[in-house]
């Protein structure tokens, strides 16, 4: 007799929800489809020459980085980060407050895990990043989200959500936010929203987990400062990634926060995959060493204007204006589209039908919504498929209206 | 001081300990300390130049390598496992059988996302690997601690301590073993006690975690077929790694099990890390497929033969007299010792002091106040001549200790 699993399989495995984006894989492999679905970054601008030449370290420290390695990171790497990031950070931060993780996906589940009983709440952007969503959901939270709008996350909106959890007997252990080219909406927090934001954090006691995956990939005008440079009260934890700004198959983020927190996930990670791939981490920071990060940056930049540059004009061009919203981001990956005239559950059918692909918007939202909307990446595919990708979704559309 | 993150911690975070071993580094950099404490492989074995040979792979397939990649894993490395793991998984596992994880410590994990809520029971050997018990515990285990003789786990005992903890109300979710070489034990299973748990296993309904990464680094006598080869019931899932056959800092290890606890563990692994780094699964990949893992592989068990066969001398020579016992393992990295006169908790302060370290057995242990007459000594790591000096202090200490007692 088969061993029965399902009646000893744990809550989180018979809940489980595959990422609905990893399963649509398939579908869009099939030949022929133009894909906005993935957020993935633009294998032409892998530096791979340079990238390649990096593997010498393997040759010049391999008994180094084939050994195990710290649960932290590696740490020609830490130091390269507290410098590389200064700027951002505000200042040089220690290496007691850097841990390199496993990707910056690892950071939401290690700060998780130090910080959640099951039952216990989340206040996220709605909608936000899909896979973390998935993870918080995994380890039993309940997520309270909030709107944004073109300014970012509406702050105001959570001192009485607080007050309302609070006062059901519930906690809300942190507060997840992308402020910078927020993935699927695009937006970027402004400034005074994030003081507003850091002001509430405080006053309520609740930490921040600032998820920054995209703010390296500016178009146009200034960055603002991060949470974490605005803080007073070492209350955020910031998490970066060389996914978009080198290559997202190094599998290797990092987060930076006070001492006290670091040490704690550190010794979560331990439990979880010893540390990072120390051989990864050696080849980032031979290609980082040598420059290539600072002078390669700018023309991946470049790059990814130009390809939403494309998308936008394509959007004017084809999509019926007076049907569909959108807002221009200045950064990142995403264009977020809503439709209220059109379901996207039936968009999704027909634009399938004409080979293009994109994400429907309701699995961003960690409560409810997202029926009328969509997120369409421009970073993957190239400039003439953007163009008639987006020419296939306008017939889609018009055929639904 | 603020205490916004203090006062938001979880149960787990605020429980949380930090494992002994990562936190003794420190105490081992000491210049002039003899380490047996940390289960590393010795760099020398590491074949840097093959390894680096596959780089190559990076400009010829970067597009693909860079880009995110499958949260199953690389499939070339997958197919070049499937076969080269079959005589030992006793047939060649499909690739729906088979997840590459971020070394094999998050199989530990990803299998704890699947079978554990909190509260739910683990039996383990008693002592057992250390970080086993951290990824367990990181998902709010209770344990049951099985001992183990020279045979491997004493599975004789499982059925009276699953039905004990049953009438407790424990739910018993798994069994994890380490067959091979145990770590820290030093034993392996035998065949009868091997397929002695398969029957337990499916007479109770409770799955098996076979770990196994030390089981191709074995120095004397025959490979014994792996408990999942034994299983027909698909109730055992089996975890090996690429960190004691290459290199640990590859992070690069392997789950087989049915396919539909694999693909459990997979869509977990889609929400914790995506996918393990395709840079390194490649070039792992690259490395087997040109012939260099099972060319090279002799070299490393040479090499460690000759260190474990120094220790044993050693301990012959100094450890034996002074009335201490151990189990001479077939293979893997470590010697489990019973020290019947001294506590190694003091012994492990008076070893410091003279430069040598260990690590004493009460971290391993499951069971409150287990392990205190043990100890584990790795020899992976230092050359014999350092190991028979190693041995030596650690002997001085032993006396020392011994006359400041009957002082």
């Amino acid at each position: 007799m088969a061993l029965k699993w399902e009646n000893i399989f744990s809550e989180a495995a018979i809940k489980q929800k595959a990422s609905p984006i990893r399963e649509m894989m398939s579908a869009i492999k099939k030949p022929g489809m133009i894909s906005f679905a993935g957020g993935m970054p633009d294998p032409d601008i892998f530096p791979l020459e340079k990238f390649a030449e990096s593997a010498s370290i393997i040759h010049t420290a391999g008994k180094d980085i084939l050994q195990y390695g710290a649960t932290d990171g590696y740490p020609p790497l830490k130091e390269f980060i507290s410098e590389w990031t200064a700027p951002r950070m505000g200042r040089k931060t220690a290496m007691e407050e850097i841990l390199i993780t496993s990707g910056s996906i690892q950071v939401a589940d290690l700060l998780t895990l130090s910080t959640l009983n099951p039952g216990d709440h989340i206040i996220t952007e709605s909608p936000t990043f899909l896979g973390t969503i998935l993870d918080m959901h995994n380890h039993g939270a309940d997520l309270s989200g909030i709107p944004c709008d073109s300014e970012g996350m509406k702050v105001d909106m959570i001192p009485p959500e607080i007050e309302r959890i609070r006062a059901s007997g519930g906690e809300v252990k942190y507060i997840y936010t992308i402020p910078n080219f927020q993935n699927p909406v695009g937006c970027t927090m402004t400034l005074e929203r994030r003081k507003r934001l850091l002001e509430i954090a405080h006053r309520y006691n609740v930490p921040i987990l600032e998820d920054d995956p995209y703010g390296y990939i500016r178009f146009e005008g200034e960055d603002f400062p991060t949470l974490f440079a605005l803080d007073e009260h070492s209350s955020v934890i910031f998490a970066g990634s060389f996914s978009k700004i080198l290559a997202p198959g190094v599998r290797v983020g990092w987060c930076i926060g006070p001492p006290e927190i670091i040490r704690k996930m550190t010794v979560f990670k331990q439990g979880l995959d010893t540390s990072t791939s120390i051989v990864a981490q050696g080849l980032i920071y031979e290609y980082c060493r040598k420059g290539y990060l600072e002078s390669m940056l700018p023309g991946i930049i470049d790059h990814y204007r130009k390809k939403r540059d494309v998308m936008e004009e394509s959007f004017r061009k084809f999509l019926p204006v007076d049907k569909v919203n959108y807002t221009t981001p200045s950064g990142g990956f995403f264009y977020w589209l809503n439709t209220p005239d059109i379901t996207t559950d039936d968009l999704f059918d027909k634009a399938i039908e004409r080979k293009v692909a994109f994400v429907k918007g309701h699995p961003f939202f960690p409560n409810e919504g997202g029926e009328n909307e969509f997120r369409m990446c421009y970073s993957f595919a190239s400039i003439d498929e953007i163009e008639e990708g987006v020419k296939r979704l306008a017939e889609a559309m018009n055929e639904l209206l | 001081m603020s205490k916004v993150w203090e006062e938001n911690y979880s149960y787990t975070a605020k429980n949380v300990r930090p494992s002994p071993i990562r936190e003794m580094l420190a105490v081992v950099k000491q210049p002039g300390m003899i380490s047996f404490a940390g289960g590393m492989p010795a760099p020398e074995v590491f074949p840097v130049d093959k390894f680096y040979e596959g780089a190559r792979i990076l400009k010829d397939d970067g597009q693909n390598l860079l880009q995110y990649g499958r949260t199953e894993g690389y499939e070339p490395l997958k197919d070049f496992l499937a076969s080269w793991t079959a005589p030992r998984m006793g047939k060649e596992v499909s690739k729906d059988e088979m997840l590459i994880t971020t070394g094999s410590q998050q199989g530990l994990d990803l299998f704890s996302w699947v079978m554990l809520d909190r509260g739910d029971t683990v039996i383990t050997e008693d002592p057992t690997y250390l970080a086993a018990l951290t990824a367990f515990y990181n998902h709010g285990a209770n344990f049951i601690g099985v001992p183990v003789d020279r045979e491997g786990m004493k599975v004789d005992l499982l059925p009276e301590l699953i039905e004990n903890a049953r009438k407790d109300g424990k739910k018993v979710k798994f069994i994890y073993t380490i067959v091979n070489f145990h770590n820290p034990a030093g034993s392996t299973m035998t065949v009868e006690r091997r397929k002695k748990l398969v029957e337990i296993s499916q007479k109770y309904n409770i799955p098996i975690f076979e770990d196994d990464p030390y089981g191709y680094v074995r120095y004397d006598g025959e490979h014994l077929p792996s408990i999942f080869s034994f299983d027909k019931t698909g109730g055992v899932v089996y975890a090996g790694s690429f960190s004691k056959i290459l290199s640990p800092g590859t992070r690069v290890g392997w789950m087989s099990g049915s396919e539909e606890i694999i693909r459990k563990m997979t869509v977990f692994k889609q929400a914790t890390d995506l996918c393990s780094s395709p840079i390194t699964q490649s070039l792992v990949a690259e490395y087997c497929k040109k012939g260099y893992l099972d060319e090279h592989l002799p070299s490393i068990i040479d090499n460690y033969r000759v260190k474990r066969d120094a220790m044993e001398e050693s301990f012959r020579k100094h450890l034996e007299p002074r009335g201490v016992s151990w189990v001479k393992p077939e293979g893997g990295f470590f010697y489990w010792l019973d020290f019947p006169k001294v506590n190694t908790n003091d012994l492990f302060q008076k070893a410091i002091e003279k430069k040598v370290a260990f690590v004493s057995g009460g971290p391993f242990c499951v069971n409150e106040g287990a392990g205190n007459h043990n100890a584990r000594f790795c020899f992976t790591f230092p050359s014999p001549e350092i190991i028979e000096e190693g041995v030596k202090r650690v002997a001085e200490a032993m006396d020392e200790l011994t006359v400041k007692a009957e002082a």
